[in-house]
This record gives C-alpha cells, structure tokens and sequence, in this order.
C-alpha cells in the first residue's frame, strides 16, 4: 500500500554524546519525492541524518515528519518503518540470517505475510536485482557485490516508498558498481542516496542536499560545475577531490 | 578450562544443569530486547578471543579465560553469554562438551557473575578504583573457575582429587596474567569505547 | 569462517528434523555419559560408530574432531593412573599403577568419544541454525536462540576482524614473549575487537529495527518428514538396547 514519500525535519539540533558543538544547528529538511544526494565531508553527520529520519537517533530539538504527520513516538516510526527503507553503509550488518532467502524474506514475514507469500516476493526481489537462484547461498560467502546486492533486495522486499541508501558503492568493484547503477535507475521508488561517489550520483539523482556546517542547502546539478580551475592535468581523464564549492 | 563428556557424574550433571539453567534465565530476563543482539556479537568476541594464546613462561603458551572480563562488561547477561559460547564451542570446536554444558555453564558463567557482583561497582569510578577492579575481576575469575573446575571433578569422583593440586598450580600463572591483562583491556575500553563498559545488567 | 562441513549430506541424518534427533540425543548422550556399565559405554561406542558410517561422514574430518577431544583425555592419562589408593595392577618401576586409576580414565576416554561421535552424527549433521529452530520447536526461549544463532552468525565476521588486527599487529613487528608489551599489546587487540563487535552489533539491531525486528526469528523452512520416521525408529531402538544392555 503505497503512503507517500514526503520526509520533513523542521529545526533539528543533535550533539554527540560529549561532543562540544552539535552537529545539527536548527537544521531544516524537505524531500517530497523524486531522487536526491546527499553530501558532505566526513563527520558532517550524512549517517545520522538519516537515523534521525527513521528514529533510531533521537535529535535534543525538533521535529520529524513523515507525509505530514509528525512522528513522536516509537510506534509513529514503525508504521514510518514500513515505508521507508535503509540500506546500510556496510552489507554484513544487514545480512544477518543464515541464508539470502532468510535475509530478504525477513521484513516481510516481520511484516505478517505468510510463509509461502513472503518467499515468493524474496524470490522476485531476488530477481529484480539480478540474483535469481541465490536463494539457498549462505550469505556470509558472498561476494561483497553480492552482499550489497542482496542487502539492497532485503529493503527492496518491503515494498517501502522511500530508500534510503547510505554508501552503497563502499567496497565495490567496477562491474558490481555499474550493475547498481542500472538496478538503481529502473527503481520506481524515490530515494536518497550518501555517496562520494559524484560519478555515480551524476547518473542517478536530479538534485542534491549538502550538509555543511550543522545546516542543509538544496541544490541542483547546475549549481555543482560553476567553478573555474587550473592545474596541470588539463585536457587528460581526471578526477577531483570531493569539495563541492570553490 | 572445561571438562568433556563423560567426566561428569550423573548429581553433577544435574546440579550443574539447574544452576546454569537458573543463571542463563536469571542473564535473558535482565536483557531487553535493545540488548540482546549486541549481546550476542559480545558472545561472539568472547568465543574468539578466548582462542588466543598467550606465552605464560618460556616456550609455554596457555589461552586466555577471559570469563572475568565478560562478567564485568556483561553482568548478568555474561551468564547466557557463555553458555551459547560454550555451546558453540563443542559442535565447532569439540571444546568440552554438550552432555556437561550446564557444569561448564557453572564453571565459567558463575565466576564471570560473581567478579561483577562483587567489583561492578568500583569499576564505573574511573581511576584508580576502576584499574584495582579490573585487575581484581580478571585474577579472582580464573580463581574461582579453577576451584569450581576442581570440585565439579572431585565431586563426580574422588580419584580425581589427586588431579587437583595440578589443577590448581597451573591457574596460577593465569591469575596474574589475566589481571593484568582485563586491566589493560578495561583500561582501551575506556579511551575507545567507554559505552561498553556501562552495558552490563 | 566457520564451516559446518558435516552439515552437508544427503543421509537419513542430514534430512532428518532436527527436533526427532534432539529428542534421540537428550535421551542417548546423557544416559551414555554418566553410566559406569562398561557394556553400555562399548554399546555407545557402537552406535556412535555406527551413526557416523551411516550418515556417511568423512572418516577424515571425524578423525580430526576425536583428536581433539583425546588430547584432554590424554591430560588424564598421565596423571589419574599413578594417583589414587586401592588395588595396585602393577608396578611402572618405583611408581604404583593403581586401578581405579585406570579404570577412571578409561571409562571417560570411551564415553567421551562415543558421546562424541553421537553428537557429531545426530547433531552435527544438521546446520546450527536449524538446530536453533529445533530447540525452539522444543520450548527453549525465544531469546536465548536469537542469542545463539546471532552469535554463530557474525563468529566468521569477528574471526576475520581479530585476524585483520592480529596482522597489523605483525605487520609492526609484534613478535609475543614474556613481557608486558606482550600482555598490553594482547589486551590491545581483545579490547578493539569487542569494541567493535558492540558497534556492530548496535549496526545489526539497527538494520533488525528497519526491517521490522520485534523479538522473534521467523522460520522459513520445513524439512522433509520422510526421513523423520526412519531415524526416529533408529534412535528409540537403539535407546531401548541401551537400556536393556544396562539392566542385563
């Protein structure tokens, strides 16, 4: 039963247990729906952005709404829990059960589907991210693309409106990298995407969100190739380090 | 230090049994659900760092208890903790035993509760305090381990009594260095992970 | 990585419920263990063999488990026969060979490896995991299974992790010796390694929450029910001739 996609954080401010200045000053959040990527240098707080979104991080301050309903308490965030789904920063956290069956069928037995539906949707989630006949794998033997691959179809299988994805390239090889490119792209949900990875993002995500200094700015790709540079590699194939304004 | 199958008499088995059966619920029942599955991942550390041999003299290596360790960190919860690793530890590893899993429990979860109850609390004052408490926890875990280890066997059969100053002597060494070794480890946690040591139950 | 190696198969054992040989075990191993009847622990003995050649194990690998349990047998051997009052069998040169001496070890060395093989042919022939749903079909908690197939779960995972700082260790030349650089530098790795395995299973319960944990594992598979009734005969009869051999 689709419910919508549109996540809000409405003046949020969180401090690290011990942590002097909080990571969040008076933060503001709007997603509707669509695609987005969310940036910033390490220890910005990109993670935690996302755990204050499903309510696994209470924030000192603020509010989080989910279609317009605020969530305030631990029953609000399961029902939120239902619709939006996380991929995590390394698979192996997700991939707990013995068997890749297991692991996807998971959510939705948890979720009161019976035995029989529940392995028929992990079949087809399985299917739908290329890994038809991986049901009966153990799960600690894969590949790391294959880890990343089932862990996305563990979340797939909810059916939620919204991704969430943290990472998902970490530790990923070019073939592995380029196939979640095109499951990514084929997906009807709407998602938000952590990534260093601006080659990858390029492909995917029609706006981005950067977390700079404990506040959040909304951006589009435009605003992204607006700077000037000069060094010595020129007219070569090259990369730049991940700094989003000059 | 365990003992295998067959070494127990059928009393022991049984006192053994209950005891642990008592421990292991008494662990589950201070555990809430937030809890139980990094509690599970500390099993898992415990099981495996328990492998680790470290030299006692020369040309001697012995593993490490570290029952004295997870009882501070876990408190009660250290009591399930070691049972599922001793578990483990027969099917993978034909470490003691599975007829005997509830003396074992004894033998090593009892002494992991005991050092919490008795220096759990000196050792959430950082400091001093806390360092004579880890110290106290790792030295008198594998004391009592070692004494429960010897009456689990005298009691199934006296002949073993002969067994027991071996038995004895050979933890001695142990006691010192599993001391200082919780102490050092105590002593990371607390700069690394200072959490870890405000889970136990 | 832990492998279940005898967890593969294909005999009556390994497609077998895990709660019909749960049962046979409750009932065989303890009554093996704490017998002193000599012709009940040979007949132990027996079945163990029996069982191990009738799940078609490798003789190898079952080999390499008995080993290990022999060594602490052995540990027995040296001490337990020279100690002790009584009978005396023999003189080993100034030292008395007592009998209870060895009839002590000897009864446990046979016990310990029958025992043994049964739990390797009854238990080990089924995955860990489905061995932790059997137990719940028997009424062991909820919790206490979630804490043993999680725990069994990440041992691979935090193997891995305990080798990966082992090696850098290495890698900056820790050779261990008799000093307390040593103990620290153990202490070192035994404290990051349950640093860790907590972040981690913090991560894990996490991932658990997103997708609906609420306490309990569901169960997703039944096993056949054909070879249920083959081993579930087997072990009610071999648990009678147990019986019948120890009145006898």
């Amino acid at each position: 039963m689709k419910s919508g996609s549109h996540l809000e954080l409405q003046n949020i401010v969180f401090r690290y247990p011990g942590a002097k200045i909080p990571v969040y000053d008076q933060l503001d959040f709007t997603f509707e729906k669509g695609r987005a990527g969310l940036l910033g240098d390490n220890g910005s707080g990109k993670t935690t952005l996302f755990h204050v979104l499903v309510g696994l991080v209470k924030p000192d301050r603020g509010r989080v709404l989910f279609n317009g309903r605020e969530m305030e308490n631990d029953n609000d965030f399961k029902f939120l829990r239902r619709h939006v789904g996380m991929v995590f920063q390394q698979a192996d956290d997700q991939l707990f059960s013995p068997t890749v069956i297991e692991d996807v069928a998971f959510g939705p037995l948890n979720y009161d589907c019976a035995r029989e539906e529940a392995a028929e949707i992990a079949s087809r989630t399985l299917k739908k991210v290329g890994l038809q006949g991986y049901e009966h794998r153990v799960t600690h033997r894969l590949s790391g693309g294959e880890k990343r691959l089932v862990a996305l179809a563990t979340v797939l299988a909810m059916e939620p409106d919204v991704l969430l994805l943290d990472e998902p390239t970490n530790d990923l090889d070019k073939s592995s990298r380029s196939r979640l490119i095109d499951i990514l792209g084929e997906l009807e949900q709407s998602y938000i995407i952590i990534s260093h990875d601006q080659d990858f993002l390029s492909n995917l995500v029609e706006s981005y969100y950067l977390l700079e200094k404990g506040k959040l700015i909304h951006t589009t790709d435009a605003i992204l190739h607006q700077h000037q540079h000069f060094h010595i590699l020129g007219e070569q194939n090259h990369r730049h380090h991940d700094s989003l304004v000059d | 230090m365990h003992i295998t199958e067959g070494v127990a008499s059928l009393p022991v088995l049984i006192g053994g049994g209950f005891i642990s059966a008592t421990g292991v619920a008494i662990g589950l029942s201070r555990l809430t659900q937030k809890k139980i599955i990094a509690t599970a991942l500390l099993a898992s550390s415990f099981f495996v760092t328990s492998l680790i041999h470290v030299p006692v003299a020369p040309a001697v290596s012995l593993h490490l208890l570290l029952n004295g360790l997870v009882g501070i960190i876990l408190g009660w919860a250290a009591f399930p903790a070691i049972v599922v690793a001793l578990l483990l530890s027969a099917l993978v590893m034909q470490h003691g035993g599975i007829t005997v899993l509830g003396v074992n429990g004894v033998v090593m979860g009892l002494p992991a509760v005991t050092v919490y109850l008795l220096f759990g609390n000196w050792l959430k004052i950082p400091g001093r305090k806390r360092k004579v408490a880890s110290f106290a926890a790792g030295s008198v875990a594998v004391l009592l381990t070692a004494i429960l280890l010897v009456l689990a066997m005298v009691l199934s059969d006296r002949t073993f009594l002969s067994m027991a100053p071996v038995i004895l002597l050979f933890h001695l060494p142990n006691m010192i260095i599993e001391g200082v070794v919780t102490m050092y480890v105590v002593g990371f946690m607390e700069k690394v992970q200072p959490e870890l040591l405000e889970q136990s139950v | 990585m832990i492998e279940e190696k005898f967890a593969l198969g294909n005999s009556v054992f390994h497609k077998a419920d895990p709660v019909v040989k749960l049962v046979g075990a409750a009932c065989l191993l303890p009554f093996v263990a704490v017998n002193d009847d000599l012709k009940v622990i040979l007949m132990g003995l027996f079945f163990g063999i029996f069982f191990v050649l009738l799940a078609s194990l490798e003789l190898r690998h079952v080999l390499k488990h008995l080993v290990v349990v022999n060594i602490f047998m052995f540990f027995l051997w040296i001490v337990l026969p020279f100690s002790g009052s009584g009978e005396v069998l023999y003189y080993f040169g100034p030292l008395a060979v007592y009998k209870k001496g060895v009839e002590l070890p000897l009864l446990i060395t046979l016990k310990a490896n029958g025992v043994s093989l049964l739990i390797i042919s009854l238990l080990s022939t089924s995955s860990v995991q489905r061995l932790g749903n059997g137990l719940r079909q028997l009424g062991v908690s909820v919790q206490f299974t979630i804490l043993l197939l999680t725990t069994f779960r990440y041992l691979g995972v935090i193997m891995q992790e305990y080798g990966r700082l082992r090696r850098a260790a290495k890698l900056r030349r820790f050779k261990p010796g008799l000093s307390l650089h040593t103990y620290r530098t153990y202490a070192y790795l035994i404290a990051m390694t349950f640093v860790r395995s907590y972040e981690q299973g913090n991560r894990v319960n996490n991932a658990m929450i997103m997708r609906g944990f609420s306490g309990t594992f569901p169960i997703m598979d039944l096993p056949s029910k054909n070879s249920d009734y083959k081993v579930g005969t087997l072990l009610a009869l071999s648990f009678t001739i147990l019986i019948a051999v120890s009145i006898i």
